[in-house]
């Protein structure tokens, strides 16, 4: 499969003149969709440690229970600052797969040759 | 439509609709161009203006509003604390009289008690002083009285026997010699038989 | 499926300069006047306010301003307290501006054209409490030289990233509320549009966009507070 991604990408820069420029923007495309796919995944860490997170926070509920309100409030900023991680993976994602840049990019550097 | 008009009209910065393809080139999620940088000032002032507006006219007078109260309750809730001070200490020095003032009561029972009992004690001594007395007085009268009646009927006694004795005797005796009799009679028997 | 923000109108200034009116340009007026008739009427109201409340708009709007007032009061202590004020406005501007998908608004705080400003605003202020508080014996300066006296482009840097983290953070989960909200109402045929996506609007819209205002407005103020020294 590597070797499929590794051929499109090749194709970008020298299939233009063979294939079009539909051709070209397919191939960006698909390559954007592999990039916004493995974007993603950068979700998988802050699921992990927010569990974890809430975890630790039962546990120290379980041993002060007066404090359960400051232990959830501690809990839900903690875990925001962590989910940033993964709001900039999502955020990659998306543009890449509903405003690909990289695609005006090559129209108009083609327009302009 | 008209307002557009009236603002071409009169504003030297033209506010236009644009044609779709002029406008359609801003079309973007993210876009990084100068186009963001007018936007990103732009809408820093809108929002800068809108934050400025709402915490002057929203968040200060209520703060203020609430803060005014919280003082004005603390006051009156140590005003009340100072009051109930003062009521307490009132009560306690009320209190404090009023077993005083027991206290001072009983002392002038007692103090009456003591001088109604020797008042007591001194009436009823007069009393049976005076009860003595009479008593004795009585004693003397009935003393007397029974001396005067044993007289009486000594002396009853002495002429009837002497009436009798002189009509025993027959008439023969002068009265000199018959007062000497009873004299010597009266003399003789003396309180032996009167006594009894 | 659009999820572009489109300009409208656009203003001239000179006729190389213009100014995009906007689709978030709209929403942010939009949420801007009624936060502003909301401020007028509380103004307005603000004398017929009994010492205990007996309507239930005088409750809602002490609620919130003390709730408010004791979050501010704990984070910043009372020294700083007055910096609440900007912050309050932020936050019922992004509460607001967050929840307006619901409305049909394209929801303001989705472009990061508002955001970044937002979050600059806090980088301002840091610097800005930090000269005004902590410039006698030039420790705000020194602060930057800290651990080593290397560290200087780095503390500049941790600086200029916390804004663009915070717009990010912002931008980055309203945006994806917008995809997904945008996504499951697509999903959907016309007659099951009515109820069904909008239980997943109430998760999506109104908790993620009130904590993402709270989260916002409280790391300010924790960032804020780093650049000035502890009390002892």
């Amino acid at each position: 499969m590597l070797n499929y991604v590794y051929q499109n990408l090749s194709t970008v820069l020298s299939v233009a003149p063979v294939m079009g420029h539909e051709g070209a923007v397919a191939s960006i495309i698909t390559a954007s969709i592999f990039g916004a796919v493995i974007a993603v995944l950068a979700g998988m860490a802050p699921s992990l440690m927010q569990g974890y997170t809430a975890a630790r926070a039962v546990e120290a509920v379980g041993r002060q229970p007066e404090a359960a309100g400051q232990i959830r409030s501690t809990m839900i900023i903690g875990g925001v600052l962590a989910e940033t991680g993964g709001v900039y993976g999502l955020t990659i994602s998306l543009l890449l797969v509903f405003v690909n840049p990289f695609v005006d990019m090559y129209l108009d550097a083609m327009a302009a040759l | 439509m008209l307002l557009k008009n009236l603002l071409t009209a009169i504003n030297p910065v033209r506010l236009t609709a644009g044609s779709g393809a002029d406008l359609a080139e801003y079309d973007r999620v993210l876009g990084l161009d100068i186009n963001t940088l007018y936007d990103i000032i732009f809408i820093w002032i809108n929002v800068i203006v809108i934050i400025l507006v709402l915490s002057w006219l929203l968040y200060k007078p209520v703060r203020k509003f609430l803060n005014d109260r919280k003082d004005r309750i603390a006051g009156e809730l140590a005003k009340a604390a100072e009051d109930m001070q003062v009521a307490n200490d009132a009560r306690a020095e009320y209190e404090g009289k009023m077993l005083a003032i027991s206290g001072e009561r009983e002392d002038i029972l007692d103090a009456a008690r003591k001088l109604a009992g020797e008042k007591e004690v001194a009436i009823i001594a007069s009393a049976n002083d005076e009860a003595r007395l009479i008593m004795e007085r009585a004693k003397t009268e009935i003393e007397r009285e029974r001396e005067k009646a044993r007289d009486e009927v000594r002396t009853q006694i002495v002429q009837v026997s002497a009436m009798m004795a002189e009509k025993l005797i027959g008439g023969g005796m002068d009265e000199a010699t018959k007062s000497r009799i009873l004299d010597d009679a009266i003399a003789e028997l003396g309180d032996a038989v009167w006594t009894k | 499926m659009n999820f572009d923000i489109q300009a409208r109108w656009r203003l001239y200034i000179t006729d190389n300069i213009w100014i995009n009116i906007t689709d978030t340009t709209i929403s942010t007026w939009i949420v801007g006047a009624v936060l502003i008739l909301l401020a007028v009427v509380v103004r307005v109201k603000l004398k017929k306010f009994k010492p205990v409340p007996e309507t239930r708009f005088q409750n809602i709007i002490e609620a919130l301003v003390e709730f408010f007032d004791n979050h501010v009061t704990t984070i910043m202590t009372k020294k700083y307290a007055h910096f609440g004020a900007w912050f309050f406005g932020l936050f019922l501007f992004l509460l607001l501006a967050n929840i307006s998908g619901i409305f049909g608004l394209r929801p303001p705080t989705a472009d990061f054209a508002t955001t970044f400003p937002l979050a600059f605003t806090t980088v301002i202020l840091m610097q800005v409490i930090g000269i005004r508080y902590n410039m006698k014996k030039g420790e705000y300066v020194k602060e930057f030289f800290r651990p080593v006296f290397i560290f200087f482009p780095l503390n500049v840097a941790s600086d200029i990233s916390r804004s663009i983290s915070l717009s990010l953070r912002l931008f980055g989960n309203m945006l994806g509320g917008l995809v997904l909200m945008g996504l499951i109402y697509g999903l959907f045929p016309r007659l099951v549009q009515i109820g069904v996506p909008g239980a997943l609007s109430l998760y999506f819209d109104l908790f993620v966009g009130a904590l993402h205002a709270f989260i916002f407005v409280t790391l300010s103020m924790y960032f804020l507070m780093m650049k000035v020294p502890e009390t002892d």
